[in-house]
This record gives structure tokens, sequence and C-alpha cells, in this order.
């Protein structure tokens, strides 16, 4: 097993390759949000950006880092140089949106590594380690596990729709409740459908019963936490004493 | 949802939050399973939807208002599967979670499980079989789409000092402020409220449709 | 140990019981299997035993009792049944809950609260048992179906339930993999677990069986002693809608040029067709997942398209209808095509056709289907030779896995369309109407359109294909 710190996990993707706590995730997730949407968040954009990218970076999924500087590059040049050059309501009005969605990204970015790199099973035991009650680690666990299977099925339905060419802006303005019905109704049908094995099968190896679970990993903080922790306070610190790019 | 009336409660039973703290031990493992398997179906409709206009934001003022009214699709047909106190509230638990991970700010995820309090309230009273109050619900929780709106009422000043903004001049803020403050904000909640109302009525028009003529109502 | 006791079950919304007084004994260490036509109630026996009826399925009526490990199912809590019982249900694939075969096999155990340190033996065990078949690091939805099946197995059985449901556990399974399954459940057997298995496929269990039953309409019609049933003939068993041994299609190979087919020929070995496929280098996830240098289907034919999972296959089919982009050029009857146009000129039968049904009326359904084609046959026509006629006004959803398919081929032969996929059609569906999934392809295809078969079943490719073409997964460079 690999101990280096910050090493990026093997092309195999599965060996326990050093990962953070789901415990850290989550908090730095509600951290992130809060500095980023709360006052004087854009202070915090940078640093966040730096934080998300990193994680992304750590984990190896170097397209996403990339995706995330690019987003939030594009949305500078909108939200700050665009109204410099061109002053009028509507760049305006983008500038407003840009400052606004600029937070999002950097959000997301952080959520993205929760979600990439912790398995239901991880959540659910951290939750339960993070004495959230029965009721939430199970349903947080399940979501997580039952997302790409419904992700997977709306594209299904809307590969459908397009191959009976039910698709397409003009019908959508047309009939926007049929649209509507046509994308809901079988995406539901058929999500409850791969639902309901899953169900069946996780209800009877134990899942949500009254029995205290045990863990096979139980969640330990090791030297990743310790060392992102310390990056992540080092980055605060630097937003809130640096002076900031952004206002 | 078989019948269309509000059904008379036959004695006075305590109030819902007195029972919250035995809430979580009265759910099933299925209730837990149902909450999780809807709450995700919701989330993705909701996204799917709404992420049609994110190119422009006049597409935006098109497929926000569609997304709270597809919303009512699913959320009603949770409905049918909820006979108790619990899942409701835990549902909004749920999304909300999901929001904090896609980057909505913290304080929308309150917003969320606060709105569905509101909501497990509402259905209480009508029992969790009453019709009418599954679509008031329906349309009291679509205020959550409120939450993403809080950071620019509440950090007002910051949002109006953006750069695009200081360019346009202090009159044009001033204007800004005056119209936007009053008229756009009281729209849009109200608006949602009744795309709320609009969505929770396609759903019921859609279980009659579909869902209970499929058997998974 | 079971004992079911007349009982009879009725699924909500279904108007007849799909048990009825069944009544079914079976000893400790013993190895029974019950079979029958789909929608016998095998499978449904089987949610009796492991209490999925009456709890997770709550809004049915129940009569007569079912013991299980000395348990009374409707009393007890279904976790304290899961502790006694190990369930595979029919599509491995859809059941598990992790990622990783250490994780999947820990997960019953984790659950139901066995200390840590018992589980890591436990895992260990098993996972070094599995190593043989399965490679473990890789994740659970790029195995095969053989090593799906494995891994749901181990994660079956590793909290050590005295009671082992096996549900159709061959469907899907190439004739290797059923060896291997055979070979484990062997074993289990040897360590006296009591195995029920609900099965359409029979032969590969013989040296293990101590009794079989056939199931029909909900009740238990005949009963073979293992000898009894090792001296039945196949036809016999052909009569009941069961399948002895599985065959094996062999077809000739559609010539095809590139690394992803399994046995390329040179790119000017390949004759022309009516859907040609030239240059397509497909890249999903910083992975090549499709490389064909060149590649012709024929009008009026099926070709069934191979391949283990990750090949490529579902891939090959979505880029052929235009649902996916990629360098390279398509050339339907000789022009190149553009993907939006391929999307107008194609369609796809999906394995879950609940996700391609739009409207509230199996009618109408024909009817959407129809719009916009001039000169389409009359919806009630279409309906009437694909036997639909009495469903007209029913929805579609609630009609059974096997109509609901019939009713999207229905739909696609109205709307007339050159290229057809079929994704996995015999998958969840009737065996007994294996014959008439076969038709409705062989219809399509006489249609004159290029039809795709996308499927691991050897009985149905040797049923229906004209051709195949075998696809591998595309080695890293």
């Amino acid at each position: 097993m690999n101990t280096n710190l910050l090493t990026v996990r093997s092309p195999a993707g599965t060996t326990r390759a050093p990962r953070l706590d789901p415990r850290t995730k989550i908090l730095l997730v509600l951290l992130v949000s809060m500095v980023v949407t709360g006052p004087d968040g854009l202070r915090f954009v940078l640093p966040g950006l730096l934080l998300a990218a990193g994680l992304a970076l750590w984990e190896g999924a170097r397209r996403r880092a990339l995706v995330l500087c690019v987003a939030v590059a594009t949305m500078c040049v909108l939200g700050w140089l665009l109204p410099l050059w061109w002053p009028n309501p509507l760049t305006a009005i983008v500038s407003l949106t840009c400052t606004y969605l600029i937070r999002f990204t950097v959000a997301i970015g952080v959520g993205m590594h929760l979600v990439a790199t912790t398995s239901p099973t991880e959540l659910n035991a951290a939750l339960r380690a993070a004495r959230a009650p029965r009721a939430i680690s199970v349903t947080m666990a399940v979501m997580l596990r039952f997302f790409p299977v419904v992700a997977a099925e709306a594209a299904a339905v809307r590969d459908a729709l397009r191959l009976r060419g039910l698709t397409g802006v003009g019908a959508f303005l047309c009939h926007p409740v049929l649209s509507l019905e046509r994308f809901t109704v079988p995406m539901i049908a058929s999500s409850l459908r791969a639902g309901e094995d899953l169900a069946a099968s996780a209800i009877l190896r134990g899942l949500g019963s009254h029995r205290r679970p045990t863990a096979l990993h139980p969640p330990r903080f090791g030297r990743p936490d310790l060392v992102w922790a310390l990056l992540t306070a080092g980055l605060a610190t630097a937003a809130i004493v640096l002076p900031t790019p952004l206002t | 949802m078989s019948d269309d009336t509000l059904s008379v409660p036959t004695s006075t039973p305590p109030a819902p939050t007195a029972q919250r703290p035995r809430l979580t031990l009265t759910l099933s493992a299925r209730d837990l399973l149902n909450v999780a398997i809807f709450a995700v179906i919701y989330f993705v409709i909701v996204y799917a939807i709404a992420m049609l206009g994110i190119i422009s934001p006049p597409a935006m003022l098109l497929t926000l208002p569609l997304s709270v009214i597809a919303a009512g699709v699913p959320y009603m047909l949770f409905l049918t599967r909820v006979k108790h106190a619990g899942p409701v509230t835990l549902f909004a638990i749920a999304v909300g979670g999901l929001y904090l991970i896609s980057g909505h700010p913290w304080i929308s995820t309150l917003l969320t499980i606060g709105v569905a309090v509101v909501a497990e309230v509402i259905l209480w009273a009508g029992r969790y079989r009453s019709y009418w109050s599954a679509i008031l619900a329906h349309a009291v929780f679509s205020l959550w789409y409120i939450g993403p709106m809080l950071p620019l009422l509440m950090n007002r000043a910051e949002y109006l000092n953006s750069p695009g903004m200081r360019n346009m001049g202090q009159d044009y803020v001033d204007a800004f402020d005056q119209t936007v403050s009053v008229t756009a904000v009281w729209i849009y909640n109200a608006s949602t409220f009744v795309c709320g109302l609009l969505g929770g009525l396609l759903g019921a028009f859609l279980l009659k449709k579909h869902f209970t003529r499929a058997g998974l109502a | 140990m079971i004992r079911i006791d007349r009982a009879t079950w009725t699924y909500a919304h279904a108007d007849t019981p799909s048990l009825r007084d069944f009544s079914l004994t079976v000893a400790p260490g013993e190895f029974v299997v019950l079979c029958g036509a789909s929608g016998c109630g095998k499978s449904t026996a089987l949610r009796l035993m492991n209490g999925l009826i009456p709890h997770f399925h709550e809004e049915g009526t129940l009569t007569g009792t079912v013991t299980v490990s000395g348990l009374s199912t409707s009393a007890a809590e279904l976790d304290e049944i899961g502790l006694h019982t190990g369930t595979v249900l029919q599509h491995p694939r859809r059941q598990f809950f992790t990622d990783t075969a250490r994780e999947e096999v820990a997960f019953a155990m984790e659950n139901l609260g066995f200390p840590p340190e018992e589980i890591r033996t436990r895992v260990t065990t098993t996972v070094a048992g599995l190593a043989d078949s399965v490679p473990i690091e890789q994740r659970l939805h790029h195995l095969s179906g053989g090593q799906q099946q494995q891994v749901a197995l181990a994660a079956a059985i590793a909290h050590g339930p005295s009671v082992l449901l096996l549900d159709e556990p061959s469907s899907n399974l190439s004739a290797d993999a059923i060896r291997r399954l055979t070979a484990t459940l062997a074993d289990l057997k040897g360590k006296g677990v009591t195995v029920v298995v609900a099965e359409h496929r029979l032969r590969y269990l013989q040296k293990l069986v101590d009794r079989v039953f056939v199931v029909r309409d909900g009740t238990i019609d005949v009963e073979w002693s293992a000898a009894q049933f090792r001296a039945v003939p196949d036809d016999v068993l052909a009569r009941e809608g069961l399948r002895g041994t599985v065959r094996t299609a062999e077809l000739p190979t559609l010539p095809a040029a590139g690394p992803s087919a399994a046995n390329p020929v040179p790119a000017d070995d390949v004759p022309s067709g009516a859907l040609e496929l030239a240059g397509i280098r497909c890249r999903l996830g910083g992975r090549t997942v499709l490389d064909l240098e060149r590649v012709a289907f024929a009008a009026a034919e099926v070709t069934a398209i191979r391949g283990v999972n990750g090949a490529g296959k579902s891939t090959l089919a979505r880029v052929a209808v235009g649902l996916q982009r990629c360098p390279g050029t398509v050339l339907l009857d000789g022009e190149a095509v553009k993907p939006r146009a391929r999307q107008r000129a194609s369609a796809i039968v999906m394995q879950d056709v609940q996700r391609q049904l739009f409207t509230d009326r199996v009618e109408a359904e024909i009817e959407l289907a129809r719009a916009d084609v001039p000169g389409a046959p009359d919806a009630r026509e279409v309906l009437t030779t694909l036997d639909l006629a009495h469903l007209a006004d029913r929805h579609p959803l609630s009609l059974s896995g096997g109509q609901q398919q019939r009713l999207v081929v229905a739909a696609v032969r109205v709307c007339d369309r050159r290229i057809v996929v079929f994704d996995e059609p015999s998958s969840g569906v009737d065996r007994r109407h294996l014959r008439s999934i076969s038709d409705q392809i062989r219809q399509v295809a006489a249609d004159g359109s290029v039809v795709l078969l996308i499927s691991h079943d050897e009985d149905l490719i040797a049923l229906t294909a004209d051709r195949q073409l075998t696809l591998t997964p595309v080695t890293r460079r």
C-alpha cells in the first residue's frame, strides 16, 4: 500500500491510495460553501479554486482541475474585464451573474471531489462515525449509489426521444407541458424499476436495519487529512490577510 | 391520492413537531430507500430541465419555472408512498445535501429543510391522504427555489458593487436597486409558488393519467 | 430448513394470485430446483422464502405460513431473515451496492454488525477464492456477466447463511461461465448449504439436484427426484417451457478491419453494404472504446454484435444510429450521413423498454410513431399482427415485459427506420417467448432494415442472427 503523501492515484484507480477521510471532505464542502456564498465571499473564490483544483489533481482528475480553472477564468473575463471594455446594461447584468456563478463553480469543484472519491459504504460509515442519525447516513449512501443509475436512465430516455424526433427547441416551445410529460414519465418509471432490485438486495443484506453496523475499514483521520487541513488553513489565512484581486 | 376531499381528523393528535425525536425511529429501511431514490429522481429532473437554459439568461426565464413545474411529477408520486410523518422532511434533508454538493449556498439547504417542515405540517393536517394538501405541500416545498437567490438579497450591497455595475455609474445602480429590490423579488417568490401549485396539479394529473394505471402509485 | 404451507400471494394491482396453495418443504442441506416458464411463480416463491414477500412488496395479500430456519418470515424483520438466507437476484449488476468486490463481499456483514476483525478475515478468504476467476481490483460494472455473477454469489454467502436462494442464475451467462457457476454451487452443497434455484435451464444442475419441482400457474405441478429428473428427456422439458442444455451459436463472421474487431481482416477485403462505417475512432473518458477501420452491414440481415463487456458493442450501435459523435464516416446506402440525419433513420429497442414508452395508451403509442410517416399502416392493423389488439386501451407501462417489448417493436416497424438496433432483447423476457422475439427481429429485417442485435444470449443469437461481428476491447497503446 502506498503511504506516500500526495501521490496521484494508481492508474487502476481502485487500490486504496491515500485519500481524505469522508468527514474531512464533507467539512471542506461545508466550509467552502459557507465562506464563498457568505458576505465578502469573492475574497475566498481564488483560494477555493486552488483547493478544488488541488484536490482534483491529487485524486488524478486532471481534466476536472483544468475545466474548473477555465470556467473560473472565463467568468473573471466576462464579469470583470468585459464591462471595463464595453460598459452597458447588458454587460452589467452578465457581470452580476458571473460574480454570482463563480462562487457556485468553486463550491461544485469541492463537492465533486467528495462524490468522485467516496464510495456509498464509506460515506455511510463516515456519517455514522460523525454521529449522524441512521436515517441520514443510510439515505445519503443510497443516493450516492443511485445517482449514476438515474442519470443513466435520464440519458437513455433523452436518447429515445431524440431517435423518435421528439426533442428539439421547436417541440419544446410549442408543447412545453407535453415535452415534460414525455421526459419525466418514462424516466421515473424506468428509474423506479432499476431501483427495485437494488433496494431489495440492499435491505436483505441488512441496510437500514436497526442493528448497529460495523465497517470493514472504519474511517480514520490520517496524515492526508492533516496535510489538507493545514493547506486549507493556509489558504484561508491568505484569503483574509492578502488583498483580493476580485472585488 | 384516491379521495379528492380533506379527510376529517377523528381525534386531536399531538403536534407533529412533538413527535420529531420519534420520527427517525419509525422510518423503515424501505422508507429510507424510497426517500433516497425519489430524492435523486427529483434532483435529476430539476437539474436536467433547469440546465437546458444554461446557454443564456433569457432561456433560463423559461426553463426555471418549467423545472419547478416538472418537479411536481416525481414529488406527487413520492407523496403517494408517504403514509406517515418523517419521509417528507428526510427527503428535504436528502435533496438539501445534494444541493450543497452541487454548489448551492448552504443557506439554501437550510431553507429547503425549513419549507419541508411546513409541507410536512400541511400533509399531516390532510392525514397524508388529501389531494389538495399534497398539491399545497408541493407548492410550499417549491419555495426552496428562493434559496439560491438568498445571497443576492442578503449581500445586496456587494452584488450591486460588482464590476459591471460600478462601471454603469451610481445612478444606474440606484435605479437597478429600486426596481429589483421591491418588484423582482416578490414576483420571483410569487411565481415560484404559483409554478409550484401548477407543478402539483400536473403531478396529480399525470398520477391519474399514467402512474396509477401503470400500477406505480 | 424451509417450510411453506399452503401459501397464496397476490401482488398489489394484480387480478390473479401469483402463487396459490403453494406448499414446499426443503430439508437442511438439500439442493432444490424450481422450474417452469417465466411468470409461473418460481421467482415469487423465492421472494416468499427471503421475506421480500410480504415485507418489501407491501401491498399484496398473503395467506398461509412460511418458515425459514425456524423464523416465521411474516413476523421476522427482513434483516433477521437476511442473516439466515443469502439471495442472488436475476441481474447481479443491478443489485451491487458498491464498486469493488471487496466492499461488496463485506457489505452484508457490515450492515449486520459483524466484528470488523471477522469481516476482514472472511473478506480476505472470500476474495482469495474469487481471485482465480475475477480480477479483484477491477470495478464491478467492468466485469463480465459471469464474473459479476461470481461476485454476487460470494457477497450473498460471505456472512454464512444456511440457505442460498438463486433467481435464474444462468441467464445471460456464457457456457464457460455456467461451468464455473456449477462448480461454485457444488462446493456450497458440499459445505451443507441448503440451495434453492429458480431456473429455466436445467441440465447444468443435473449432478447437483436432490429434487426438481415444476411450477405452473403458481402451484407445484410435477415433482421429480434426482434419478427421475435425469431420466426425463429434453423434449419433455421443452414441453414444460424449459431448456435443457445451452447451445453455442456458430455463425459466419462479418469481415471487419481495425483493432476493435476480434478477427480483423485487411480493410480492402471488407465488402460494401447498406451501412458502412469507416475510420471510426471513438474515445470516451480518456479511453479508446471503439476503433474500427472499416465494417459494412447488409440490409435485410440480422448481424449479432458480440464480445465481452467493454468491447464497444453499445458504442458501435450508438455511432451507427447517430447518438454518439466521433471521428470517421458513416455511409448509408452509399452516401455519407451526418449523425442527426442518422437519428431520423434509426431506432433502438432498448434493454429496458420502459424508457421508450411515452404515452398513456397502447394505441396512442403507435399513433405517435406513425405521426410523421406518410402511408404508414393503420395502428389497429399493426397491433393485430403483433397480437396486441386486445390491449389497445391499456396503459403501456401496465403491460408485461414481453408485451412492452412487442409494443416498442411495433412502433419501430410503423415508423419505418433503415437502421434498427436491438439491445439485449431477451433479458427479462419470458423464455417461452424467445421464438416470438426472434420472429419480431426477423420481421424487422424482412422489412429491409439493417438490423444489429447486441446480445449475450446464445439461444437467441443462434435462432435469429445471420452473421456475427465479435468485438474486443482496444488495448492501450
